[in-house]
């Protein structure tokens, strides 16, 4: 196993790398914005010498290099500033809207894999046969919507006209559903390609064919040969594909006004408030990286040839 | 006559040739817009606010009266310009750095690969918009962004195709006979990996299209009075119970491109390299 | 001598009307070795899988028996079929290298067939070491906790003979063993399925292309042309006074330590098309007797001397008529 903690670290400190650049990339272009949120908010009647004191508050006078050096010291004392427009803490903003957003996606990550894995294996199984040619229209179908359109078509027939759920806010699991079938259906299909490919492939190779001369059964083939193998990048895309439905979940958050960090993050890029933008950004970078780790990690546990490389 | 049978073969499959004429359906609406419309896209009828489909408005009009159809035909031309501008964008920036990391490999190859990771820890959408708020909100800055944040997925399988190619033995002999990196990358690389690019390409335009709307819908993409269809769409939802039609009818407008995208990139990958995983 | 295998008519077509086997039969005793030989395509992996009903899809089995025991295979369900495999018929195949699978253990993948048995766990999996010490493992109960990937394919290769034989089945399809393996390997892999065999009891269906593993191993042989059975005989007639023309040929293309001048000799031409009928004998386009009659109907096959089959128009009796 120590081979595989050696593996772990390798990709922990490229991950840390990863996300120093990132916080880097993110404070450069912030940097770069036309203006900085004091000009934005004061307007003539407001004395030069106010505009001054009020940047020397904010570290905003400082040459960039330095202030992103502040700025990373906070960061790593778990202090992310305070918002220039509601003067909040930004960890206390973060940490009160991160919930939503992780239950919003977790909910929408496991609706997508509970669904495509089991239908990417029957479509394989059944492969060419009307099963599996209806399910890969109906994929495509799905993974050609925009996820707000798919919101709003489940607001009009769900919420409205059956009244079945709420229309818009977090009101209890309920108001979950509509957002979390949402987050989750167009990217579906990419997980049911997956599964149905990677499970065709392993059909193919020749240690199945093994399993069948030991006399194990169909099924116990199926699963415990084709699947356990096949489920390999299923699952180490099931980690990267999480930090990609936090980014689907900025649209989706807008379209039910669900109370996470998405909607959060729109209106800061509305207002310019650069601090919570960099908080936001960041803690989803390394949200990133934390899941991608896990993939390595889980992947190294499910495929011993993963942990030599 | 062979490549032509194998074109009529893809063709005659029927998910392939709806996806065709979708298209062509939808590349039509975008060249006579102006014909097919019946109002221009920001004429308002202040009379008319938030009325139901009707022989002058077949579409309904939204809250300041303007003509649902009409903002929905001519905003087929700002979703396809957009969409083709990020996908031009991103084929070059992909393309060139995948030739760049697999052919030269090492340092070089080690820095790239690096930056791929690196835009692959922010969700696309999340650094798209921060890049479009840096450059300000409108269609072009939108395709720009899209661009710099998907050219990653174009990199990598191009590095690994150029990899393999790299070791090819007429490589290697144009390299004896002394040919220069860049001839050799123009001549032998490059035309190697055309199908590639073409399957690549045509499979990331549906994808830039959803993304562009997105973007809309955030209202990061263009401006009113600009019928952008993701921002007609997010505009609706405050009327969706009086008027569902404004928020409706462009979802259908985007379903329908994408989806006639995605059905002929289906089968220009068919057609070309039925065993390509992207 | 009891039978344990008999092949009646059996036949397999591929999609497009490909007969890739057509009508062959043959029969293993008790304890007995037969090998079947022939060149790259000639059908005779097909028929090895015909036999464990592995053909798959777009394949079909489409004619004749596979009769185990006395028992038709090809009529049995498929639940019937499962518990035949491993069990009572084990198979092993031409590259180890991709025939375990990589993500188990090789005790594991030895212990999986016993607890389809419905063996305990823990006495499987002791029962899976003993058997690759049986194959001669060095250092077997490491290697039982080894992925395949940790293991040489030599090293795999006993595996999988050790997996196939520790149920102790009455027949052991054996697919081209030793193709995928260097030659000093082979040799080894060969000592120790003759050695099994005998220890085990086992009939052995051996798959080759190569006489120097028939002269090794096999008790009779069957050789295989274009998808028909052409010659049947003991290795010992075989090798001594083959009657089929193909067979002569196929001898001539041996190398042999004793002959030292010249080139090997090679077959000219190719194997005629298996998608289309072919009237006559299917060696006829290359057969340097052949004449009308074996271009315009086909042989049958018939006992040239006792045990001794042949298919072939101008062998009649015990010789060949040249």
């Amino acid at each position: 196993m120590s081979e595989m903690a050696k593996y772990i670290v390798r990709r922990l400190l490229t991950g840390i790398l990863v996300v120093l650049c990132v916080s880097v990339i993110i404070f450069g272009i912030m940097q770069a914005m036309p203006g900085d949120p004091i000009d934005l908010m004061a307007d003539a009647r407001v004395s030069q010498e106010k505009v001054a004191e009020l940047k020397a508050r904010w570290g905003l006078d400082k040459p960039p290099v330095v202030q992103y050096f502040y700025w990373l010291a906070n960061v790593l004392h778990g202090d992310f500033g305070t918002s220039i427009t509601t003067k909040q803490d930004v960890t206390y903003l973060i940490r009160e809207r991160l919930p939503f957003t992780l239950q919003l996606t977790g909910a929408a990550i496991l609706v997508e894999y509970l669904l495509a894995v089991p239908l990417g294996l029957m479509a394989a199984v059944r492969r060419e046969k009307a099963f599996d040619r209806g399910m890969t229209v109906v994929m495509v179908v799905l993974w050609s919507m925009p996820t707000f359109w798919l919101g709003v078509l489940f607001i009009m027939e769900f919420a409205i006209r059956h009244s079945l759920f709420p229309i818009s806010g977090y009101s209890g699991f309920r108001s979950l559903i509509l957002p979390a079938m949402t987050l989750a259906l167009p990217s579906l299909a990419q997980t049911f390609r997956l599964t149905r490919s990677e499970v065709l492939d392993v059909m193919e190779e020749k240690h199945v064919e093994t399993a069948y001369a030991k006399g194990v059964s169909d099924r116990a083939v199926l699963v415990k040969h084709v699947l356990r193998n096949a489920l390999i990048p299923v699952t180490v895309t099931f980690f990267l594909s999480l930090p990609w439905l936090i980014g689907g979940s900025v649209v989706v958050e807008n379209v039910f006004a669900w109370p996470g960090m998405g909607q959060l993050l729109w209106k800061s890029i509305v207002k310019q408030d650069f601090p919570v933008v960099q908080g936001i950004v960041l803690a989803i970078a390394v949200l990133t990286v934390v899941c991608n780790l896990m993939g390595d990690i889980v992947s190294g546990i499910l495929d011993p040839r993963i942990r030599l490389e | 006559m062979k490549k032509k049978s194998k074109l009529l073969a893809v063709l005659r499959r029927p998910l392939a040739f709806i996806g065709f004429a979708m298209l062509a359906a939808v590349i039509l609406t975008a060249v006579f817009a102006p014909q097919i419309a019946p109002h221009d896209y920001a004429d308002m009828d202040l009379t008319m606010k938030l009325s139901g489909p009707c022989a002058d408005y077949p579409l309904g009009t939204d809250q300041y009266g303007r003509c649902v159809f009409s903002r929905i035909v001519y905003g087929s031309r700002i979703a396809l310009r957009v969409g083709l501008i990020a996908v031009v964008i991103e084929t070059v920036i992909g393309v060139t750095l995948g030739i760049l990391a697999g052919y030269y490999g090492k340092t070089l190859d080690r820095v790239i690969m690096f930056l791929t990771d690196m835009i692959w820890s922010i969700p696309p959408i999340i650094l798209a918009m921060a890049i479009v708020l840096l450059l300000g909100p409108s269609a072009e800055h939108v395709a720009v962004a899209i661009a710099l944040v998907t050219w990653a997925q174009f990199t990598k399988i191009v590095r690994a195709k150029v990899q393999s190619i790299k070791t090819l033995s007429y490589i290697e002999a144009a390299r004896i006979y002394g040919e220069s990196d860049l001839q050799i990358i123009l001549r032998y690389i490059l035309p190697n990996l055309t199908s590639t690019i073409v399957i690549l390409a045509s499979l990331a335009l549906p994808s830039a299209i959803l993304s562009t709307t997105s973007m809309g819908f955030l209202s990061l993409g263009a401006q009113e009075p600009l019928p952008d269809w993701g921002m007609i769409l997010s505009g609706g939802i405050q009327f969706i119970k009086k008027a569902y039609w404004i928020s409706f009818w462009p979802g259908v407008a985007i379903v329908w491109t994408v989806l006639g995208f995605n059905l002929t990139a289906e089968g220009v990958k068919d057609l070309l390299d039925p065993r390509m995983k992207v | 001598m009891e039978n344990i295998l008999e092949v009646k008519n059996l036949s397999v077509s591929f999609s497009g009307g490909v007969q890739a086997v057509s009508g062959v039969s043959f029969s293993l005793a008790r304890g007995e070795t037969f090998a079947l030989v022939g060149e790259s395509g000639c059908g005779k992996s097909t028929t090895a899988r015909a036999i464990m009903r592995l053909i798959r899809e777009p394949g079909k089995i489409t004619g004749g028996e596979v009769r185990f025991c006395g028992q038709n295979l090809l009529t049995l369900s498929d639940r019937e079929m499962t518990a035949v495999r491993g069990r009572n018929i084990g198979m092993i195949f031409q590259n180890p290298l991709d025939s375990l699978n990589p993500v188990y253990t090789a005790g594991a993948q030895v212990a999986e067939g016993l607890i389809v048995d419905r063996m305990e766990k823990r006495k499987a999996w002791k029962l899976a070491a003993d058997m690759l010490r049986n194959v001669k493992i060095p250092d077997a109960d490491k290697r039982a906790k080894s992925y395949p990937y940790e293991i040489s394919g030599g090293m795999r290769q006993r595996i999988m003979i050790g997996m196939m034989l520790c149920r102790h089945p009455k027949l052991l399809i054996a697919d081209e063993p030793t193709t995928a393996l260097d030659v000093t390997i082979q040799a080894g892999i060969i000592e120790l399925m003759n050695e099994l065999r005998r220890e085990y009891d086992t009939a052995v269906l051996i798959i080759t292309h190569d006489f120097g593993i028939v002269a090794d191993m096999a008790d009779r042989v069957g050789v295989m042309y274009a998808g028909e059975l052409v010659e049947v005989g003991d290795v010992f007639t075989i090798f001594d006074r083959p009657l089929h023309p193909y067979t002569r040929l196929l001898m001539k293309a041996l190398p042999t330590i004793t002959k030292r001048e010249g080139r090997l000799e090679t077959i000219p031409g190719t194997v005629p098309d298996l998608s289309e009928p072919i009237a006559g004998c299917r060696f006829a386009s290359r057969c340097p007797d052949a004449d009308e009659r074996c271009r315009s109907a086909a042989p049958v096959t018939a006992e040239a001397e006792p045990g001794h089959f042949c298919a072939c128009h101008r062998v009649k009796g015990g010789t060949a008529n040249e």
